[in-house]
């Protein structure tokens, strides 16, 4: 059962929504409330696989016990330390049993040429962002920021269904202090119709735009897979494709998650902040899966700069050098990090560090552009076309099956290949529109989607400005406002916009289409 | 010195841009790299050492203040 079900849409959200308003009001305690959203958090995980549940019920149980520990004791306590780097390296040992075993495995047999054969476990769906979750609580609860942990709002804040498969990546603050407000405050009409706005938004995103762009991207990938070849405005079509089909695919599956936040009263982060509208690739980041961006910011990127500021400093490098490997070295080794978080294959590590040589350049850039004026800042259809062009190659490592064949994509990109040309209709198929107009979908799907990405004035969460739907989680500049100004209202004619828009999501819903981060 | 013109000198903007609610979503220079610079000149100017972990967790200026109360400096 996922976002984008039936069993979901039609049973399980209308029951668990109705369920929580009934006892949110039926008793003066918020924990039968809280209590029913944990049972339903439970049973959504465990209709993506039984087995999975025991994971999350064991992390969630874990983490807990080691958090209230943290929480419970006073900073000075000598054993502090040991309790919080053992759960800290528990949930990364366990989280890497499950997502690195295979790559550890083949690594050894393919090194020393043996034929070792281990149990290879199945990667629980989303696990990594449950497990960022709780570490994230567990150093704020080491620093003494958490207090009064109880074990009904941890088991929420640990297995919340909006969340729990593919994010945001909440901090325990944002999710904690909301449970505090009396429920008046935090739910009604109001969350429940903006909630439900923008989760018709994202379904739309899902299953009308990415889902009717995947079967081209797959057209291209699954060819070159398995051996063949075209030419290079087909590899371009394919490859612009997949970034859409992502993009669709991740910011329909983030507007869900913070629409259904919105109608249980629980607010939660933002993801996404039109990326595809970047000038950047330091604009990019600030606005692509914005709560990991954070999380890495926080957890990896921080604790590595620090480190190699105080080593330069200590042996007294010039400043210019030090600011030189402190802008480079700790982005490239995060974003490879990123990569190796995506997947344990060489793909996904060359894709992160593209992208952590591309941020290096664009830091450096910007410092010496800032401090020394010694380079010109890029005009901005310049800065968003070479930001795109990275993102789209990063892309293509993300999405083939293996290195070579991104590498055969990248190259029939540019015109190397020697394959015999084919037209886009030939590769891609035709469709006769209205009966009468032959059209290639793939062409006409992708023009559509780059135009709503990178050309349609608001995003969702602008569209709904005047009722906040999203917490803060990464500074934005401010954009100047381009019309027509588009401003959702609770009223009739918006209502019957979103029914219309969520009545052609639900009528095209197909097989199961499972969210692409779901892998991750 | 007030720790609001740490702030001011860091970010080059003025004292009274500043005040316990500042945090990196409310002002726009305050990237992961100002983060550590800052907290680095922080620890200059009042000669305290943040751990990795307070260095992440600490998120406002607000935070920043409890966190050098605890550490002994009354930064008013």
């Amino acid at each position: 059962m996922t976002f984008n079900s039936y069993a979901f849409l039609l049973a399980f959200l209308p029951i668990v929504l109705a369920g929580y308003y009934i006892l949110q009001r039926s008793f003066a305690s918020r924990t039968p409330a809280f209590l029913w959203l944990i049972a339903a958090s439970l049973v959504f995980y465990a209709s993506l696989d039984p087995r999975y549940l025991v994971i999350l019920v064991v992390s969630v149980g874990l983490n807990f016990l080691a958090a209230a520990h943290l929480a419970r004791t006073s900073m000075e306590d000598p054993g502090r330390r040991r309790v919080f780097v053992a759960a800290v390296v528990g949930n990364l040992l366990f989280l890497g049993y499950f997502k690195y075993t295979g790559l550890v495995v083949d690594s050894i047999n393919g090194l020393a040429g043996t034929h070792l054969d281990v149990f290879r476990p199945t990667y629980p769906t989303g696990m990594s962002f449950f497990t960022f979750i709780q570490i994230g609580c567990l150093v704020e609860a080491y620093t003494g920021q958490v207090q009064g942990l109880s074990f009904v709002k941890y088991a929420l804040f640990g297995s919340f269904f909006p969340y729990v498969t593919a994010g945001p990546i909440v901090r325990q603050s944002e999710i904690f202090r909301q449970m505090e407000l009396p429920a008046g405050e935090r739910t009604g009409r109001t969350p429940i119709a903006v909630g439900l706005t923008l989760f018709a938004m994202g379904l739309f995103k899902k299953v009308v735009l990415a889902d009717n762009i995947a079967p081209y991207v797959t057209t291209l990938f699954g060819a070159v897979a398995t051996g063949a070849a075209t030419g290079p405005l087909n590899a371009w079509i394919g490859a612009l494709s997949y970034t859409l089909e992502l993009y669709f695919d991740f910011s329909g599956y983030s507007d869900m998650a913070l629409g259904l936040g919105c109608m249980f009263g629980l607010r939660l982060p933002l993801n996404f902040n039109s990326p595809l509208k970047a000038t950047s690739m330091i604009d990019f980041w600030r606005r692509w899966h914005m709560t990991m961006v954070r999380f890495f910011t926080s957890h990896v990127y921080t604790p590595i700069t620090v480190s190699v500021m105080r080593r330069t400093t200590r042996l007294g490098l010039p400043r210019p050098v030090r600011m030189l490997i402190a802008l480079t070295i700790p982005v490239f080794v995060t974003f490879v990090l990123v990569g190796l978080w995506h997947g344990a294959t060489w793909g996904f590590v060359i894709s992160g560090a593209i992208h952590g040589v591309a941020l290096a350049l664009n830091l450096s850039w910007r410092e010496l552009r800032t401090r020394f004026a010694v380079l010109p800042s890029l005009p901005g259809p310049l800065g968003w076309a070479l930001t795109m062009l990275v993102v789209v190659v990063a892309n293509v490592f993300l999405r083939a099956d293996t290195v070579q064949s991104a590498v055969r994509i990248l190259g029939m990109m540019l015109g190397l290949t020697s394959a015999a040309p084919t037209t886009a209709a030939q590769f891609y198929g035709t469709a006769t529109l209205l009966g009468t107009f032959t059209v290639v979908p793939a062409v006409v799907w992708l023009v559509l989607l780059a135009t709503i990405a990178v050309l349609f004035p608001r995003n969702s969460q602008q569209i709904l400005g005047s009722y906040p739907v999203a917490l803060p989680s990464l500074a934005s500049p401010v954009e100047p406002e381009r019309p027509p100004r588009i401003d959702w209202r609770p009223s009739l004619r918006w209502a019957a916009t979103m029914a219309a828009l969520g009545g052609v999501a639900l009528t095209s819903l197909g097989g199961p289409s499972p969210f692409l981060y779901y892998q991750f | 010195m007030r720790l609001e013109e740490v702030f001011a000198d860091v970010f080059e903007e003025p004292v009274d841009r500043f005040d316990e609610e500042s945090t990196p979503e409310t002002v726009f220079k305050w990237t992961s790299l100002m983060h550590i610079t800052l907290l680095m000149e922080i620890e200059s100017t009042y000669d305290v050492q943040f751990s990795n972990s307070e260095m992440i967790a600490l998120r406002s200026l607000g935070d920043i203040r409890a966190a050098l109360a605890r550490k002994g400096v009354e930064a008013a």
